[in-house]
């Protein structure tokens, strides 16, 4: 059984079990009963693998690309549930709902990484944009969470809209909405005018998904209105999801579309977004007092960054992008884990509000700056091994743009990651300021986060292993040769 | 379980453990003191445990953390050649000193002495790794630390030192790894690794050295990336304005050891893979390496305060290092890995005593000081055999190799040696002179109460710098020896 249709059963199952609940009771109840449902789910992956190929009249298909991303999502949202019960206890959240919804967003990303047609990722890809709508609201009595939901619906629907727009003009000009039959008749065959226009579109679509500049302008506004767990939902999981269609639907064809129009269209597109996303995450993130607004803008840094490994179209591109996707998710889980955790305590997400944390929690501290590091792609930490991995994409297409653009942004990123730690190290803690008490299950979820990333930077070779095996199998590939 | 290959493995080993356990709550300097004088002992046997004779690289071990084609393939490879191995005996005698020095006296102790273990472990990470990643990364290990040191335990202006500091060697270190993976895509699909050893094999099986246009892409990419982080001028500016902030142990541990990595890179990718490179830079590495010896030599003398002073001293003789680079022969190679060593001797010594002048003057501007060798005798005496030895006097080791350096380069660049020979009577003018107005002279009213280093139970971290800086000065054979037939082996493996 597909692990969708698992998931979706489950999170069925536990809204009409809220429904005919007695009111009053406890609804983190409904937040454990989730994160059980997304570990099973995610041990059946191992325990049950799905058979490889398409199904579902081929709109669906199974391979190692989609195993890898079905085992992302989970663990993201395990991780983005958890962060969500501990948040609901100090900004109460009166309906259960909330620790369910995530499931359904995700049932719509592993879609999404399955699909093997336009249709699929479209109907995906919507489950997935509406139910981030009701997360971001989700606070409605709080106005920074009703702007930020508005700004999302809005800029939301107009990425839909183009994004639909496109494949419409794809499906016109080329009277199959299968990826794989797609990719070979382009493979064969000029471009011509309206899949020009359908992909220019769809692309366009994409870079909203991934707040990849010049579509980005929503990401710092939403990161800082949303609630902190729908905002590290958004950093991690949303931009995966935007990172596994453009996969799926241009670079994982490399073959397929080597030398062809398209691929001469797209690829220069995909590298000026980089360039854009680079420069401008990176410095307009200098002046950002808000932690949460700053990691908006860092992540679209972050998204230049993966759209460089991308516009490479390669394995080695692809194999990159993976591992900086795996990495970075760590760091991005843990670093709002722990701003989750402080945001009521410290007073607010403000940077001076960080003052002297090595202090009151050198636990939390030492985790922040790992997870702040790691991104900055500072060695040893895992973080630096993405960064390695696309930069290395680049120098082997002999891209110099995106190398010079790569290493300005990272040495700028490095300024106003270390901006946060200075004032978690440097400064002094307000004289009122006390220590600060950590649950024991919370200091462990951090410990076992940090410990991951320090790990991985020195022994990388478990995620090697996993990305490996998503190149490994690929379908559409083996479903090409048939064709032919 | 203990044999003399697992030697470089342990080395890295201990520090960890030092720092759990002094994370953990144990005695922090003890705990510090007790890593330090392990890993020195563990060098010594090291030392004692390499064939010289044979040469080449000994004691390896290889791990593979990263095999995937697609991506990269990494090994965690340690060991040591001929080149590498008196710098690993530098940080570990430089190590145990500047923890020696070390107070505990500071606020929050533990986490600074986790800290100075940090940059040590990184460093000695850096000489005794052989894959790329490793080597780039060990180094990354000590620079972090280093930004926490001067940012929190630091003085005067710590906070912008520190910033600009860490900010001028993350971009240098960028451009190093560019350059990196340069090398790394040279080789074609199935020969590319991280792994040093069998890049260089793979080197000798390919017909030739790496084609002349891609020599001209990469070798500037690490001369810069490796030049930033020696404070090759004009990216110097760091240097003196961060050491002048640090705290003694770490720019002791900077200064003395971290610094030489650039260098040691510089030499373990330039003789091996771009022989054709480096010659087509050397004029402008000549021109650079003099603005170090001499213009930063004037701005030297100019200096007003110690440790500004001794933080442009210590860029400028980083001139001699890189015209030792650039003779790029054998004598030439082996007096700058001699004077790496001796320089960071020397380097931790001066900087570490002026943190004790300091102490007892409460200031370091020259003008006010004056007369201190009255009061302590001592403390003059191993200054003043500091200075003698950054001067470059025979006899201690920086001589030794100044001397082999001016000889190397004196075939191919006689006019560049003779300018940079100025740099010896430059440098002996503000050594001497600042050592006239710290410990001669009138004595200073705010020293009446001065006192000197009590015994050798405070003294003695710096006589171990300046035995062993007189050992390396009056027998360099002891690590000429010893450097000479790996250096050859490099050579040979360029094809030359």
């Amino acid at each position: 059984m597909n692990p969708e249709i698992l998931l979706l059963l489950w999170a069925i199952g536990l809204v009409i079990f809220e429904a005919f609940r007695a009111p009053g009771k406890d609804p983190r109840v409904l937040g454990w009963l989730s994160m059980t449902g997304v570990a099973l789910v995610l041990i059946a992956t191992w325990v049950f693998p799905p058979l490889e190929g398409l199904s579902w009249k081929n709109l669906y298909q199974t391979d190692g690309m989609s195993l890898f991303f079905h085992r992302l999502f989970l663990v993201v949202t395990y991780f983005v549930v958890w962060m969500s019960i501990d948040y609901s206890k100090r900004f109460p959240i009166a309906r259960a709902e909330f620790f369910v919804f995530p499931l359904f967003t995700t049932v719509g990303m592993m879609l999404l990484a399955s699909a093997a047609d336009l249709v699929t990722i479209f109907v995906a890809l919507e489950l997935v944009t509406i139910s981030f709508y009701v997360l971001v609201a989700y606070q409605r009595n709080r106005s920074e969470s009703l702007e930020a939901a508005t700004k999302y619906l809005i800029i939301g629907g107009l990425s839909t809209a183009f994004l639909v727009y496109g494949l419409a003009f794809l499906y016109g000009g080329l009277k199959t909405l299968s990826l794989a039959e797609i990719a070979a008749y382009l493979a064969l065959n000029p471009i011509n005018s309206l899949v020009m226009l359908g992909i220019l579109l769809v692309v366009v679509g994409l870079a909203f998904k991934l707040a990849a500049v010049p579509f980005h302008v929503w990401a710092p506004d939403v990161y800082q209105g949303a609630p902190t767990p729908v905002t590290a939902f958004l950093a991690t999981g949303s931009k995966a999801a935007g990172v596994v269609i453009l996969i799926r639907m241009f670079t994982e064809y490399d073959a397929a579309f080597a030398g062809a129009a398209a691929k001469v269209l797209v690829q220069p597109l995909l590298g000026f977004l980089a360039i854009g996303s680079l420069l401008l995450g990176t410095f307009a993130a200098l002046p950002q007092r808000n932690l949460k607004r700053l990691l908006g803008y860092s992540s679209i840094g972050h998204a230049g960054f993966i759209l460089i490994g991308l516009s490479c179209y390669t394995d080695r591109g692809n194999a990159a992008v993976l591992m900086y996707l795996a990495v970075y998710l760590i760091a991005a889980l843990l670093a709002f884990f722990i701003i989750s955790q402080l945001s009521e305590v410290l007073g607010g997400d403000e940077i001076q509000h960080y003052a002297g944390l090595g202090q009151r929690s050198p636990l939390l501290a030492f985790g922040l700056a790992v997870a702040f590091v790691s991104m900055a792609g500072i060695p040893p930490l895992a973080g630096f091994l993405g960064k390695l991995g696309v930069l290395g994409a680049a120098w082997e297409v002999e891209n110099s743009n995106l190398l010079i653009a790569g290493v300005v942004a990272g040495t700028v990123g490095l300024y106003y990651y270390l901006n946060i730690v200075r004032a978690m190290y440097w400064q002094e803690p307000s004289a009122s300021a006390g220590p600060i008490r950590v649950e024991i299950l919370i200091r462990m979820t951090v410990i076992f986060l940090t410990a991951g990333l320090i790990i991985f930077g020195f022994y990388p070779q478990p995620i090697a292993r996993t990305v490996e095996d998503a190149l490994r199998l690929h379908g559409p590939d083996s479903f090409l040769a048939e064709t032919r | 379980m203990f044999s003399s290959t697992s030697i470089p493995v342990w080395m890295l080993i201990i520090p960890v453990l030092g720092m759990l356990a002094i994370a953990s709550g144990l005695p922090a300097k003890r705990i510090a003191l007790g890593v330090g004088g392990l890993n020195l002992l563990l060098s010594f046997i090291l030392f004692g445990a390499y064939d010289a004779v044979t040469g080449g690289y000994q004691m390896l071990t290889r791990v593979p953390v990263l095999e995937l084609p697609e991506l990269f393939m990494i090994h965690f490879l340690v060991g040591v050649d001929g080149v590498s191995l008196p710098l690993v005996l530098l940080t570990t005698i430089v190590s145990l000193s500047a923890f020696a020095v070390a107070s505990e006296e500071v606020k929050r102790p533990k986490e600074f002495f986790i800290c100075l273990l940090a940059v040590s472990f990184g460093s000695l990470g850096a000489f005794l790794s052989l894959d790329l990643f490793f080597l780039y990364i060990f180094h990354e290990v000590a620079l972090i630390p280093t930004f926490l040191l001067i940012g929190v335990w630091g003085t005067r202006d710590r906070k912008f030192a520190a910033t600009q500091l860490t900010l001028y060697l993350a971009f240098g270190s960028l451009i190093l790894l560019i350059g990196l993976l340069g090398l790394y895509f040279v080789f074609p699909p199935d020969f590319r690794t991280f792994d040093l050893v069998e890049l260089q094999q793979r080197l000798g099986e390919m017909q030739g050295p790496i084609p002349l246009d891609l020599q001209k892409v990469i070798y500037p990419l690490l001369l810069i990336g490796f030049g930033i982080l020696v404070s090759l001028f004009p990216f110097h500016s760091w240097a003196p304005a961060g050491y002048a902030a640090s705290p003694a142990p770490a720019v002791m541990l900077h200064a003395g050891i971290l610094k030489k990595f650039g260098l040691y890179g510089l030499i373990r990718l330039g003789v091996p893979f771009f022989q054709d490179g480096v010659a087509v830079y050397a004029e402008l590495l000549a021109f650079l390496l003099l603005g170090n010896i001499l213009y930063i030599g004037f701005v030297t003398l100019a200096q007003k305060d110690l440790n500004l002073m001794l933080g442009y001293s210590s860029v400028m003789h980083m001139g001699y290092l890189f015209l030792g680079l650039l003779s790029m022969n054998l004598i030439g190679l082996t007096g700058m890995v001699v004077l790496m060593v001796a320089h960071g001797l020397s380097a931790a010594l001066l900087f570490g005593l002026a943190s004790s002048i300091r102490e007892r003057a409460g200031t370091l501007v020259l003008k006010d000081l004056g007369g201190l060798a009255t009061k302590a005798p001592h403390l003059a005496f191993l200054f003043i055999m500091g200075a003698f030895a950054s001067i470059g006097l025979p006899g201690l080791g920086n001589f030794a190799g100044e001397v082999l350096i001016f000889f190397g380069a004196w075939t191919a660049y006689p006019v560049v040696t003779a300018l940079a020979l100025w740099g010896v009577v430059i440098s002996a003018v503000y050594m001497l002179r600042a050592v006239r107005d710290i410990f001669f002279g009138e004595l200073n009213p705010v020293l009446e109460k001065a006192r000197d280093l009590r015994g050798l139970s405070e003294s003695w971290p710096y006589v171990l710098l300046v035995v062993a800086l007189l050992v390396v000065g009056c027998y360099p054979r002891i690590l000429t020896d010893m450097i000479q037939p790996s250096l050859i082996q490099l050579f040979e493996s360029a094809g030359l």
